[in-house]
């Protein structure tokens, strides 16, 4: 083991000389010829003839790092995925959400509906109980919102990738059915007519978002 | 060879016709053009074997009628 194998990942360099700190070719050779460079360079530096590959631990594929015949580590089955498409939907939609709702409930009027008795004031709470009061209608408005976020985007995400991959085209009406499909939902609690209205002001509102925004042609 | 490098060329060019859209925004095919690209070529497989194995059958077919024809005249030949 005291010279590194012919592998093409870069971690076949950490071997147990090269854990050790014992003298690795082409570290210290090229340290000794340059003696005024400075010892903390460690980045790739042609002029030393250090590179990242040669520092001995893993690490993790780069465009700099890569040998010549490594792939990128493949994520299509997330992206290429109806599945994965719709979770990606909901985390993000959930995210948005949850910021949405923090925006929301920090705008929240907090006045009690009462605020003059018999020619008084209404005395307010201590600002504690106040605070913790916000604080809630923040939280659960936050979590509301989340809610509703994440549910339309995963239902959206996930129906465009089962429409277009359906119909083998990729143009705007693939949105569009999705948009239906997702304003049913959304509206499916308060019977069919609802869900018809819904499906076709979310249709509506898809086909003017992906015309002015030119996401497909 | 010829055989299949002719079919690389005519498959690709049929289903590029057929699913790729001209405009382009990114480089990478969308997803519908992915599964409109993967639905053209194992049709366009299905029916070049198909069509081979009808062609193969015409033209054993072909081949036993005319062995069967020299057959005939030979016979006629020897016999006269």
């Amino acid at each position: 083991m005291s010279r590194a194998p012919d592998s093409p990942l870069s971690s076949a360099r950490y071997t147990a000389e090269a854990a050790l700190h014992r003298p690795i070719p082409g570290w210290d050779d090229a340290s000794d010829a340059d003696a005024d460079a400075s010892s903390s360079s460690s980045s790739s530096s042609s002029r030393l003839g250090l590179t990242m590959r040669a520092l001995p631990f893993p690490q993790a594929w780069g465009r700099s790092n890569a040998a010549p015949g490594e792939l990128p580590p493949n994520f299509d089955w997330l992206s290429e995925s109806c599945g994965g498409k719709a979770a990606i939907g909901v985390i993000g939609g959930g995210v948005m959400g949850l910021l949405m709702g923090v925006f929301m409930g920090a705008l929240t009027d907090m006045t009690p509906p009462v605020t003059m008795i018999g020619g008084r004031e209404v005395p307010q709470a201590p600002l504690r109980e106040q605070a913790r009061t916000t604080l809630r209608a923040t939280a659960d408005k936050s979590a509301y919102w989340c809610r509703q976020f994440a549910f339309i985007t995963g239902v959206f995400g996930g129906t465009e990738c089962l429409v277009e991959k359906y119909r083998g085209k990729h143009d705007v009406w693939n949105a569009v059915v999705s948009g239906c499909v997702t304003g049913a939902a959304m509206q499916a609690r308060q019977g069919p007519q609802a869900s018809a209205i819904g499906c076709g002001g979310f249709a509506a509102f898809s086909l003017v978002i992906d015309t002015v925004m030119g996401t497909h042609s | 060879m010829e055989m299949y490098t002719n079919l690389f060329n005519k498959m690709a060019g049929t289903c590029f016709e057929k699913c790729a859209s001209r405009k382009h925004k990114e480089s990478d095919l969308a997803l519908g053009e992915m599964s409109c690209a993967d639905r053209c070529v194992s049709k366009y497989l299905e029916s070049h074997e198909k069509v081979g194995a009808v062609l193969q059958k015409a033209n054993e077919a072909q081949a036993k009628m005319q062995q069967s024809q020299m057959e005939m005249q030979n016979a006629f030949g020897a016999g006269r």
